[in-house]
């Protein structure tokens, strides 16, 4: 288990806790996050991604957007059939974010797909600075 | 925790318990849980109760926050829970229908018996595994365009059989004949068709199976026989939803929701709980957005009936027609409903939320086929792949107590990381073999998060509604095969 993220445990469904010195790695490690639960591993180096998306969000605040981040890589994993495992984040403000992410095609990738993460949820959905000024996160996943 | 909820609830009879409204600041009804002693004890280790107080703070809600004795912890609404809403008053949620839309159940009977397929087994789950895809990080077998999605979305199950998925006589056994009729396609995302482009006719992957069955008890044999079953018949039971076009409808809509709270100055006790009233523009558009997910459900599982009914006829040397592979009925356990209702004295049309839990109609019920207006509506409640399946029939009280709804299945008790590490040294799939269970899965892990023992015992669930007058059991199934996306 990486120090970034701790998957959490509910009885149907599955969350994660997330960390991050910075919001933009609390968003890359909220992603990573993601990609562990739905491959059962710590996704493949970066330097193997082949493709990248552009993604762009809003959001009315930094809890929305990061369910929309999330919810916009589960849509680019489900329809293009990729593993994402490089998330560059270009510019993040409490209600824009613009990144960009890459991946490998599910088929040439050494990874099975564990779970199918039907949604990111709003239950419980949570992120504040910590005592040490650094970013916290919960998030729950339906499965 | 345990504690608090044990002062907070009362018993209202052997199964029934509530949770006043007075417990809670903000709750516009009590919550009504039915469950036994066994069950309640369940139900007090996780946060649902908590849940079904949340949900009696929606606006309009009526009667009662209800939950099933399958309860339990969902986001948002709990799963197995029941609320009914005014239509002029009263909100639609779509937490309170869950993300995979019309996911539900479908059986079918056949007039074989265990002998007839004892020695095809292998064959017939094998062929199964490879017929019908779990769609998981892959396509399925049909390819859909743009245009032809939204042929889907207009008329579920009978675009299916039209197309040759199945037989007319299907619609007839499928609850709303298989199409909601308010479906409107012209407002679906871009987004959610693309995910339903290569999602039709694919199982999925958690608690979604289809089984292999053997009808091994009949509790109420006339009604049994005039529903189709009796006692050592092959059946098979299919557990599937709206796969990802229903999840990204839901997704589409929980953004647009989130929003309508604030604009319509709702005050919620959690996010995942966020509703427009139901005839706002919100609410309206995400009722015919649900309607084509619920519709693409029944695509769904008439699709994949029609390739189980190919599989068991190439096995077995026989057409399905031969076979009598015909469908009892088709029930979906995550929808909201605008049905008509007798409440405070006065026939009302309400929007029933049911996530988790099962429409059950009474005799004479004018939705009702011809062949079930005596006996109420097929019931039909799938357990886990190691224990029992069960077919029930909906009843009068179930009218008057629950606004004519019924529990849904087993309801975990282990979290699926804890299923994992307790079969960590066990090979389920050998130990269901031993129980003559053949079991395909894509994984190991599958196999260990969706064993027996992470679930209730359906049995005692079904019971609990069975001696509450709610749904009362007519036939029981138990697994002879599974396959699992």
């Amino acid at each position: 288990m990486s120090k970034d993220y701790k998957v959490i445990e509910h009885m149907a469904d599955i969350g994660l806790q997330v960390f991050g010195e910075t919001k933009e790695k609390l968003f890359q490690n909220a992603a990573r996050g993601m990609f562990f639960i739905i491959t059962g591993s710590s996704v493949l180096a970066k330097n193997e991604s082949e493709n990248y998306w552009t993604i762009e969000c809003e959001g009315t605040n930094t809890e929305e957007l990061l369910v929309e981040w999330l919810n916009k890589l589960l849509y680019i994993h489900s329809t293009d059939f990729v593993i994402l495992n490089d998330f560059v984040i270009e510019s993040l403000t409490d209600n824009n974010l613009l990144a960009q992410s890459g991946g490998i095609k599910i088929k040439e990738s050494p990874f099975y797909i564990e779970k199918e993460i039907k949604a990111v949820t709003y239950h419980n959905l949570q992120v504040l600075k910590n005592k040490k000024n650094s970013w916290e996160a919960t998030v729950v996943f339906d499965i | 925790m345990k504690n608090n909820w044990g002062n907070i609830l009362r018993r209202i009879d052997s199964n029934i318990w509530e949770i006043s409204k007075e417990s809670y600041p903000g709750m516009r009804v009590n919550g009504r849980i039915y469950a036994s002693d066994n069950l309640i004890g369940q139900i007090l280790a996780d946060q649902s109760l908590k849940q079904v107080a949340n949900v009696a703070f929606l606006p309009g809600i009526v009667g009662y926050s209800l939950a099933m004795p399958d309860i339990h912890w969902g986001y948002g609404f709990p799963i197995g829970g029941v609320a009914a809403t005014g239509l002029e008053d009263g909100v639609i949620s779509p937490g309170g229908v869950g993300f995979d839309i019309n996911c539900g159940v479908r059986l079918i009977r056949s007039n074989l018996k265990f002998q007839d397929i004892k020695d095809k087994m292998p064959e017939i789950i094998e062929a199964l595994y490879k017929k019908i895809p779990s769609g998981v990080g892959s396509e399925g077998i049909i390819k859909l365009n743009s245009q032809e999605i939204k042929k889907v979305m207009a008329k579920g199950a009978q675009w299916a059989v039209e197309k040759g998925y199945g037989e007319k006589e299907d619609i007839t056994y499928t609850e709303e004949n298989g199409r909601m009729i308010q479906a409107n396609p012209d407002i679906i995302s871009k987004k959610a068709i693309q995910r339903g482009l290569f999602q039709l006719g694919t199982l999925g992957s958690g608690n979604h199976f289809l089984e292999i069955q053997l009808v091994d008890h009949i509790y109420q044999p006339e009604i049994a026989r005039q529903i189709g079953l009796e006692e050592g018949m092959v059946t098979i039971l299919i557990h599937t939803g709206s796969r990802g076009f229903g999840h990204q409808v839901c997704t589409d809509h929980l953004s647009v929701m989130q929003k309508a709270v604030q604009r319509y100055n709702i005050n919620l006790p959690d996010k995942q709980l966020a509703c427009a009233p139901v005839n706002s523009p919100e609410g309206e558009k995400y009722y015919q957005a649900m309607c084509c997910a619920a519709n693409f459900a029944w695509a769904n599982r008439q699709c994949i009936m029609h390739w189980t009914r190919e599989v068991f006829s190439k096995a077995l040397h026989l057409s399905a027609e031969r076979l009598e592979l015909k469908l009892i009925y088709d029930v979906a356990h995550n929808i909201a409903k605008k049905e008509l209702h007798h409440y405070n004295g006065r026939s009302v049309k309400l929007c029933v939320h049911r996530k988790g839990a099962t429409r059950a109609f009474p005799p004479q019920h004018p939705e009702l086929p011809l062949k079930y207006k005596d006996i109420g509506q097929p019931v039909l409640i799938p357990g886990d792949m190691g224990r029992f399946s069960f077919c029930s029939v909906g009843t009068k009280k179930a009218m008057n107590e629950t606004f004519g709804s019924t529990c849904h299945g087993a309801g975990r008790v282990m979290s699926r990381g804890e299923a994992k590490r307790e079969a960590k040294n066990r090979n389920i799939a050998d130990e269901l073999k031993e129980r003559n269970i053949l079991v395909k899965a894509r994984s190991k892990a599958t196999l260990a998060e969706e064993m027996s023992n992470a679930y209730k015992d359906v049995s005692e669930v079904v019971d609990v509604m069975d001696k509450s007058g709610i749904s009362r059991k007519v036939a029981r199934m138990r697994p002879l095969g599974v396959i699992k996306g």
